[in-house]
């Protein structure tokens, strides 16, 4: 299998490359051609699945990509069980959203563009997942961060939609540089950028304490650019303005999850350093409780997923803190399936209300469209963690569990998770309810979803479903496949002692119920118009981070640029330095142009002249 | 015979025969003007031929004569076609290869 690894991220870059050069011929089938290219990859991930499932790290150099003495950077894949999980959901989820699109997009004047960037965005998933060293890592990082932009900015022709693309560029380069640096700084450390020569070189001759810590602030703060965490989060409520499936597919199932992806890479580093880690589960903690207090408030159905996002990265990040790394994974897969789901179902409702994101103006679908509100109930149950019957319960719940015994701030850690978890079933069953009970504002438009659509839906659903049966609650009599098929790699996580462990999934139960149990009356007073969550303005604007944020880095800076606009850029340079140059060339050429005035006898004469000089000059 | 006397008229000529072409404006009287230059050329080699005791001076001076008639026949073309096709007689109206005025 190891000699075939390459075409799991060439076959959809090669997709990419057939539509970027040959885009205009397919007429209408871009969308099948980048979907078999996804396939294909997928197919691929599924015969390494078959193949004993990265029992043993998969291999493959494919060349050097440069060489600088004895420092050989290469195009070297390597699949083992962490990159393993994040390929198959990329390659999984992004061939379901692929397909979804198909129809979704079909009547959308950048078609070609937009499965040209989703390919390309999977191919740099896949490498940023499959890189052998950091330096190829940073190759995917930066090209997913590159069709982040261009899809969030995909209808360009609003100027809203290219400044949220924009936005999203600028703020998540900030956790780009520090990735970067980390590069730099391991790099002239240890002479290697390969994850197993690293690890093993920092294990054998640790860094001194500022370095190393300087080294694990930076790649939380890589992650926390990508992830969208504290304080990093402003840009992916905006990034909503791309078509729902780019949110699902990018904004909720895999870019953003590479900060998570990130930081399980370096958990050698973060295990030699406690307080180091407990930071990370601190800015997940924190961010999870922030975003979920702020997707309570929101009018914009995709916004309330957004901030749903953020939070539920948070729990990853709460997860990684506390050194539970395999559940961390566990929620990314979980939060995948669900979230990508009702992004799609979302971007569904949109169109059923004509490009109208209110969901205020909402209700009573469920009697027009019982499969799409079946679905999304799954999906909802899911993010809400409901009891028993979802995945999310599985995932986030283990997590919370854990964080309870983890080494330090455990009972802090918990707390937050736990008012997360209400805060969660809160705003998700506001949103539900919302939407489709109750009687309709506006009449949605008549709309029958396509077999293309309704599948991946409902495998979506399924997934949500059933995918957290893989992994029971600790001492339960039943199966648990996850944690100790991740041991190997990433250990096992922190377990409070049995009978803890039995009241602290009550009280995540408990914790859960009741916040959908609130969120009943108070969708019924927001239904009346009377104070509710919904015209929260300090919730509605995310806590108004975004005006901080203007005030104290964009408009210092805008003033920055401009006072460099009028002072250096157009006196200083301009006027002096442009000038002169120019100034001493239209002299010389007005001077030459004079001598060149088509007179025979001013010709001879100068010739003359030059002779003579000559002459006098050898004489 | 000396040397100096032959120098200096062949100095002359090619003076006289610059100042007609630096001059005179009509095309024919330039052409004619750098026949006279070619003369004191000539005469300077005839003269240092003589001086030095070689047949190359004269030699030159052959070769030079048969090159000027043939420039020359090419030359009365050249002002003739001119005179037809722009319908110039004097050096001033020849002013077609010029860099052009500077637009502003």
């Amino acid at each position: 299998m190891s000699q075939w690894l390459w075409v799991i991220p060439a076959s959809p870059l090669l997709g990419a490359v057939l539509l970027g050069l040959f885009g205009s011929v397919l007429r209408r089938l871009e969308g099948l051609l980048a979907t078999y290219m996804v396939a294909i990859s997928a197919g691929a991930v599924i015969a390494v699945w078959r193949d004993g499932a990265a029992a043993t790290p998969l291999h493959q150099t494919l060349y050097t990509w440069m060489q600088v003495g004895a420092w050989q950077p290469s195009f070297s894949l390597q699949v083992d069980r962490i990159t393993l999980v994040m390929i198959s959901v990329a390659t999984g989820v992004g061939l379901l959203i692929h397909l979804f699109s198909i129809r979704f997009m079909e009547d959308d004047y950048g078609r070609r563009r937009y499965f040209f960037y989703l390919n390309l965005f999977v191919a740099g998933m896949l490498i940023l997942a499959m890189a052998e060293n950091l330096l190829f890592l940073y190759l995917g990082w930066e090209l997913v961060g590159l069709c982040s932009y261009a899809l969030i900015a995909h209808w360009y022709r609003e100027q809203h939609n290219a400044w949220s693309g924009r936005k999203a560029f600028v703020v998540t380069r900030i956790g780009d540089t520090a990735l970067a640096l980390v590069i730099f700084i391991v790099f002239a450390h240890y002479h290697t950028l390969s994850y197993d020569a690293l690890f093993a070189a920092i294990q054998a001759t640790p860094l001194d304490s500022a370095v190393l810590g300087t080294v694990l602030v930076l790649v939380l703060v890589a992650a926390v650019g990508k992830s969208a965490q504290l304080p990093l989060s402003v840009w992916l409520p905006d990034a909503m303005t791309g078509p729902s499936t780019v949110s699902a597919l990018i904004h909720a199932a895999t870019m953003v999850t590479a900060g998570v992806y990130l930081i399980a890479r370096f958990h050698p580093l973060y295990g030699m350093w406690p307080t180091m880690q407990t930071l990370v589960g601190l800015a997940g903690g924190i961010t999870l409780v922030y975003a979920a207090s702020c997707g309570f408030a929101q009018h914009d159905i995709k916004r309330v997923l957004a901030y749903s996002t953020i939070s539920q990265i948070g729990y990853m990040f709460l997860g990684l803190g506390i050194g539970a790394y395999s559940l961390a994974l566990f929620h990314l897969v979980v939060h995948a399936c669900f979230k990508s789901l009702l992004f799609m179902a979302s971007g569904v409702i949109i169109r059923l209300y004509e490009d109208d994101h209110d969901i205020r103006h909402m209700g009573g679908l469920a009697r027009h469209q019982p499969l799409l509100r079946w679905v999304y109930l799954a999906g909802a149950l899911s993010l809400a963690a409901a009891p028993l019957i979802s995945a999310g319960f599985y995932s986030k719940d283990a997590i919370i569990t854990a964080a309870w015994a983890a080494p330090q701030l455990g009972p802090l850690l918990w707390a937050l998770g736990i008012v997360g978890a209400v805060l969660t079933g809160m705003y998700t069953f506001r949103l539900y309810l919302l939407v489709f009970h109750g009687n309709p504002v506006k009449t949605p438009a008549a709309y029958r979803l396509p077999t293309s659509m309704a599948v991946p839906l409902s495998i979506l659903a399924a997934l949500s479903i059933a995918i957290g049966f893989v992994q029971f609650p600790q001492n339960w009599p039943a199966p648990h496949l996850w944690v100790p098929w991740l041991a190997a790699e990433l250990g096992t996580p922190p377990a409070p002692s049995v009978m803890t462990a039995q009241w602290l999934l009550v009280t995540g139960a408990l914790a859960t119920i009741g916040g959908i149990v609130i969120a009943f009356p108070l969708v019924y007073r927001e239904r009346q118009g009377r104070q509710s969550v919904g015209n929260i303005g300090f919730l509605l604007h995310g806590w108004y981070l975004d005006t901080l944020y203007d005030w104290c880095a964009v408009r210092p800076y805008f003033f920055l640029v401009r006072a460099l606009h009028r002072v250096v850029e157009n006196s200083l340079l301009q006027r002096l330095g442009v000038g002169s140059i120019s100034g001493s060339a239209q002299l010389g050429s007005r001077l030459l142009n004079a001598s060149e005035n088509g007179y025979l006898a001013t010709y001879a004469g100068i010739l003359i002249l030059g002779a003579a000089l000559v002459l006098a000059y050898l004489f | 015979m000396t040397l100096m006397p032959v120098l200096v008229i062949a100095a002359i000529l090619f003076s006289i025969g610059l100042s007609v072409v630096l001059l005179r404006r009509e095309l024919l009287f330039v052409l004619m003007g750098i026949e006279v230059m070619f003369n004191g050329v000539a005469l300077t080699a005839v003269a240092a031929g003589q001086h030095w005791h070689t047949a190359t001076g004269q030699v030159l001076v052959i070769f030079l004569i048969t090159v000027t008639g043939v420039e020359l026949a090419v030359a009365l073309m050249l002002v003739l076609l001119a005179h037809r096709l722009l319908g110039a007689e004097r050096v001033e109206e020849l002013r077609e290869l010029r860099d052009q005025e500077e637009p502003s």
